[in-house]
């Protein structure tokens, strides 16, 4: 663990392209990820049946050459599903993630570094923490679901929503654990260091704060898409979500958990997506961790 | 005198249900435990303060009628001893009185006797204002409610009453003890935890502990008037999950004996079913699933207009052509399969039931027919002239807005009428809303059923009982929800025709049931062929129970743990 | 320190205050209605009635000052007659759908959600702490990248699907656990103990599965940023053993992030957990929050959403005052 390999200075970019080639974790999670994106982007005009397209002789069946995943129980395809699925679940997850990671950070940084925002910000934190969420989303959908719809259609509109809700109720817990590692930091000396230097408060946070509570902070991000792919699911049934018939991963999971014994296709493969994307993201999120750490180097096996 | 019936009955019955008839005429609790589940747990067993069956069913077992409806919807003293009627001078010449006599020798769970005292007192804390009492309606017309002596009361309406069984009869509107609600009349009623969650009845169990929302139990009352029942000793009613967990506990796991409620897709049920612990039990009571259809203008320009009938006439929604061209392209029997299975039968009548109410008049809709609905549409004018799949006249398009509440079941429906009506050249958006808000009528939501901000909208409907008066009352113009009444009013098409109203005045005075019955049908034809509602199904309620128990009568038009008492577990599976 | 906790706690009153304005203020925009749940049967002038009734025409701030005097007011009083033996008849927070005091309700519905979640809580712990020190430790060896994929897949497999999965394995097709909690069970003695442990281990499970992947997420990724710290290199440098840097410095400076969560995670012991109890029909306060929601019972829900916002605030001073005994260099005067 103590033996390390020193390489050579290298100029920034190239390097971190460097750190994160070598580690395998990140690459194969970037691959995964981008076959995934790339499948649910392309897939549509592979397989070109309409994932609402009702076949009611065709019901609850198993797979088959007609329907390589099998159907649901009214016939649907479940492959066409699964790609057209895989959009909103995918486009919900990470812009929902990056709107409450990115406000989490912004709130735990400026209240961990400038005393003066500390105390307001956290009460604020405290206040939303403890908001109880259904009455929030109720009323979220009461006020603004008809405006957004007029200002942007249906389906922009409920997305706007959707990402809104999310993002806004779930940027808590990222704030507090950013705070709490802020704080701790403002007090080591090569920040005090940094300060006395006179280092303008945007560089001191790009330079010495943000990469040192970048582990955290892609674990949140890590987390936050998983959360928000299943929570985008559990919105629809309280009628935030996205309308029955446009099909999401989670949602897919939801209905298909009732039919687990009829149909376990029907688990498997949104189960399977969601999986895969959490672990591939999480994967990328360790790579990059790595590669952005100024000190970190690649322990050698001994 | 009771024993004895009650020792008959159970002679027979046990010969009809089962090889062995000493399983069937054992003693008060030899049958020991009962679960059973009610997905939507009990939160109050005082049904005048219920929030509907999951209260008021579980209370049924304590808290019992003067009397109530057997499974096929015929009245069945209770605890009176015969129904009053005009030949046996029960009901008093001009319809205006009833007066009932209670069995004698009747005693509450604490052992004191059930007096009229009692039956009036019962009256009275439902009428008493400030009392929150739900069943207040069935009271509204009656002006005074006296104990001619210790076993005879009569109750005096306001109006003639045709069909004067509403007050204190069914499961809705039991008998209460006066010793022991007498301190929670009026306003104290919401605060009477102790009485309202454990109430003395005359029922065959008392409440030995009760945690709202989660469980309650029960054991046998002593005092039961057949010495001989209940066979079960104890019950417990469990309450939580959803209704496809339930309906495992008693098909797969064999935790519970009876499951409340499984409105499930009928294929996970058969599923379930088949080689499992249980099986699944279906009757069929007036419930009938079915489309609003707004026939006033919804758009969001209109302002405080919106939805009313000061805002104007729907542009397409009360086009004959149209409307008949939505209800053909259905498929009813696909609609009734693919969601409720054996216990969905295809409907065009929203008064299906009981019998001599049904219709026949609009069957043609049960047969779906797409080419008639094109043609209907074509014939009217309606023609895709732009090829985007949607038929437009006069700039006006097909296109509507289909909202429900949130429901599995709802939503496959959703999907399939949005498929259909795609083919003839209509456009579906659809939209699902929480029930709490859907059904909660909160004037500050949009989204409630009442304001109907939308162009078509699902729920059901009912009515309890046998007797639909109230029910068809519904779609009187006075019943519009608008801004003025603050939304409140059921008649949610915004269905409004003199004639209706004229019909709906004489049903209120007519007292013959054949009379009636007629009215009633005439009534239910004219908002067929309006195009006001357009019914899909008509559903039937569902339950499971476990292969051991025996006994169970499933009732539509009570509660479905009616007939309690005479449950019993066989020693081994049927 | 302590002047800062005196003041901070001093704070949090008027802070309570302000957050259960804003959550009566939610709740009662919000558009559900106490009324929902009636079947269709009953009239609307009887629902108009049932308002009324509820108190639901008076004006919002009369309804909150009435919930206000009601739970600050008479609710300590009763409790101090209770405990003094003494009658009392102070009108208390009544729920509006079980017409029963709420704080009742609430009493009933504690112990199975402190069972239940709270030891999934100290069971999720157990099995991180390890996880995240070894992988950490060897990152990238084979118990990181193990413990990675399970704490992932974990993660993402939701309890409504994992709750309804373990039924159909553990309850339908092998029997060995219940797929209903009884919460009327009482433990009295060891054939007692060993029903309630069955009756809890699915629950248990699920919840423990989502504590453990979280936990030990923020707590490896802590512990890897600290290994590479300075402080790190010196004690190693200064020969210290790697057992002391781990534990001595390493760990304790990790905590940070994970005070944050556990300090996040306890109030939600209260909250319980809506999804797995439901599943399982454990029937805790989860359950009793959504049904509240569900029927538009506003005292009920203002009361639980309430008592939860002061444990939040509890448990962040906690965690804050945590900081500084972690890192004595915190400071925040």
């Amino acid at each position: 663990m103590t033996e390390r390999t020193l390489h050579p200075p290298v100029p920034r970019r190239t390097a971190f392209w460097h750190r994160f080639g070598t580690h395998r974790g990140a690459v194969a999670g970037m691959v995964i990820f981008a076959l995934i994106i790339l499948a649910v982007l392309v897939g549509p005009w592979v397989w070109p049946l309409d994932p609402a397209q009702i076949d009611i002789a065709a019901k609850t069946q198993g797979p088959s050459s007609a329907h390589p995943l099998g159907t649901d129980q009214l016939g649907r395809d479940l492959l066409a599903g699964l790609l057209a699925g895989g959009r909103v679940s995918l486009l919900v997850g990470l812009v929902a993630m990056g709107l409450a990671v990115g406000l989490g950070t912004l709130v735990g940084v400026t209240a961990g570094l400038l005393r003066r925002w500390d105390a307001p910000l956290m009460r604020l934190t405290d206040l939303f923490l403890s908001l109880p969420l259904l009455p929030l989303l109720m009323v979220a959908i009461m006020l603004w679901r008809d405006s957004l719809r007029a200002q942007f259609g249906p389906e922009t509109g409920i997305f706007i929503l959707i990402v809104g809700a999310i993002g806004l109720t779930s940027w808590m817990q990222t704030a507090r654990i950013v705070r709490g590692e802020v704080l701790s930091l403002r007090e080591r000396e090569f920040v005090i260091a940094a300060t006395a230097l006179g280092t303008r408060p945007f560089a001191m946070i790009r330079r010495h704060i943000l990469p040192n509570v970048l582990g955290p902070i892609l674990v949140s991000a890590t987390l936050g898409v998983g959360h928000a792919i299943l929570t985008e699911s559990a919105l629809s049934f309280l009628g935030l979500g996205f309308p029955s018939d446009v099909p999401s991963w989670g949602r897919m999971l939801f209905d298909g958990t009732h039919y687990m014994t009829l149909t376990p296709a029907r688990v498997v493969w949104p189960g399977l997506a969601i999986s895969l994307t959490v672990l591939s993201v999480n994967y990328i999120g360790d790579g990059l961790r790595d590669a952005l750490d100024p000190r970190w180097t690649r322990p050698v096996r001994r | 005198m009771t024993g004895n019936q009650g020792g008959m009955r159970c002679l027979t019955g046990g010969i009809v249900l089962s090889m062995l008839p000493a399983l069937a005429c054992a003693e008060q609790g030899a049958s020991g435990h009962l679960n059973i589940l009610y997905w939507q747990a009990p939160t109050i067993l005082n049904p005048y303060l219920s929030s509907g069956p999951k209260d008021i069913e579980p209370a049924s077992l304590v808290l019992e009628p003067l009397a109530r409806y057997d499974e096929t919807g015929t009245l069945t003293p209770w605890l009176a001893a015969d129904i009053p009627t005009l030949e046996n001078g029960g009901i008093s010449e001009g319809l205006t009185s009833i007066t009932w006599t209670l069995r004698p020798g009747l005693t509450w769970s604490d052992g004191t006797n059930v007096t009229a005292q009692d039956v009036v007192f019962t009256a009275k804390y439902c009428m008493t204002p400030d009392g929150g009492c739900q069943q207040a309606t069935k009271f509204s017309d009656v002006t005074s409610v006296e104990a001619l002596d210790d076993l005879t009361v009569r109750l005096t309406f306001a109006a003639p009453k045709p069909f004067p069984y509403g007050p204190l009869v069914g499961v809705e509107t039991p008998i209460l003890q006066k010793a022991q609600f007498e301190g929670c009349i009026g306003a104290n009623a919401q605060s009477c935890t102790a009485q309202n969650t454990a109430p003395i009845g005359t029922g065959p169990f008392r409440v030995t502990e009760f945690r709202a929302g989660d469980v309650v139990t029960f054991e046998a009352n002593p005092q039961y008037r057949d010495p001989d029942k209940p066979g079960f000793a104890t019950v417990t009613i469990k309450g939580g999950g959803d209704a496809i967990g339930a309906a495992r506990t008693v098909l797969e796991t064999g935790e519970m004996d009876y499951a409340w409620n499984l409105q499930v897709d009928p294929a996970i049920l058969d599923k379930m079913a088949a080689g499992g612990t249980g099986q699944i039990i279906r009757s069929f009571g007036t419930p009938v699933e079915r489309l609003m259809i707004n026939r006033t203008d919804p758009s969001p320009s209109l302002g405080d207009l919106r939805s009313t009938r000061d805002g104007g006439a729907h542009p397409f929604l009360t086009d004959p052509a149209v409307l008949g061209a939505l209800s053909i392209a259905i498929d009813r029997s696909v609609v009734a399969e693919l969601g409720y299975g054996a216990a969905g039968k295809p409907t065009c009548d929203i008064l299906p039931a009981p019998a001599i109410y049904a219709s026949s008049a609009n069957d043609a809709c049960l047969t779906q027919d797409l080419d008639r609905a094109r043609q209907m549409l074509e014939d009217a004018g309606w023609v895709d002239s732009d090829g985007d799949g949607v038929r437009e006249k006069d700039g006006g398009r097909l296109s509507v807005l289909f909202q429900t509440s949130t429901n599995p079941v709802r939503q496959d429906t959703q999907a399939l009428l949005k498929s259909w009506w795609a083919e003839i050249g209509i456009e579906t958006e659809l939209r699902q809303i929480d029930p709490s808000v859907f059904f909660g009528g909160d004037p500050g939501s949009p989204d409630t059923f009442q304001k109907f901000y939308a162009d078509i909208q699902m729920f059901t409907n009912f009515f309890p009982g046998t007797d639909p008066e109230a029910y068809l009352n519904n779609w009187t113009c006075k019943s519009i929800p608008t801004p003025a009444n603050n939304w409140l009013g059921f008649n949610i098409p915004r269905y409004c025709d003199p004639e209706y109203d004229a019909l709906a005045a004489q049903l209120a005075q007519t007292a013959d049931l054949k009379d009636r019955a007629a009215l009633a049908r005439r009534m239910n034809d004219m908002l067929m062929q309006a195009g006001a509602l357009i019914p899909l199904v008509h559903r039937g309620d569902v339950s499971a129970i476990s292969n051991t128990l025996q006994g169970v009568k499933m009732n539509s038009w009570d509660s479905e743990l009616w007939n309690i008492a005479d449950w019993t577990r066989a020693d081994e599976p049927r | 320190m302590f002047t800062y906790t005196l003041r901070r706690l001093a704070f949090s009153v008027p802070l309570l205050i302000a957050i259960s304005l804003v959550i009566f203020l939610l709740i009662d925009l919000a558009p559900n209605d106490p009324t929902a749940n009636l079947p269709l049967s009953i009239p609307p002038e009887t629902r108009e009635e049932l308002r009324k009734g509820l108190g639901l025409d008076a004006p919002s701030h009369v309804r909150y000052l009435l919930w206000c005097k009601q739970f600050f007011v008479n609710e300590p009083l009763n409790l101090l007659d209770w405990v003094t033996g003494g009658e009392s008849d102070r009108l208390r927070v009544q729920s509006w759908s079980a017409h029963a005091p709420v704080v009742d309700l609430i009493a009933e519905r504690l112990p199975q959600t402190l069972w239940v979640v709270g030891l999934s809580l100290v069971i999720g712990a157990v099995i991180a702490l390890p996880l995240a020190i070894l992988s950490a430790r060897h990152q990238y060896g084979r118990i990181d990248q193990i413990g990675t994929f399970i704490t992932m897949v974990g993660f993402s497999v939701p309890s409504f699907f994992l709750g309804v999965l373990m039924i159909i394995v553990f309850s339908v097709k092998l029997g060995w656990f219940p797929s209903i909690y009884d919460t009327t069970h009482r433990v009295t003695d060891w054939h007692s103990l060993t029903i309630q442990l069955r009756q809890m281990v699915m629950p248990v499970t699920v919840l423990s599965v989502f504590n453990a992947a979280q936990f030990s997420r923020y707590m490896r990724a802590s512990m890897l940023e600290t290994l590479h710290k300075d402080f790190v290199r010196t004690a190693r440098a200064k020969g210290m053993t790697e057992r002391r840097v781990l534990f001595g410095h390493v760990l304790r400076h990790a905590m940070i992030p994970v005070v944050t969560v556990v300090s996040l995670a306890i109030p939600q012991v209260f909250a319980g957990a809506i999804v797995t109890e439901q599943v399982f029909r454990v029937n805790g306060l989860g359950t009793l929050l959504i049904a509240g929601i569900q029927s538009g019972d506003v005292p009920l829900v203002q009361t639980l959403a309430f008592l939860f916002a002061v444990l939040i605030v509890l448990f962040n001073l906690l965690a804050d005052i945590a900081y500084g005994l972690l890192d004595p260099r915190i400071r925040y005067d």
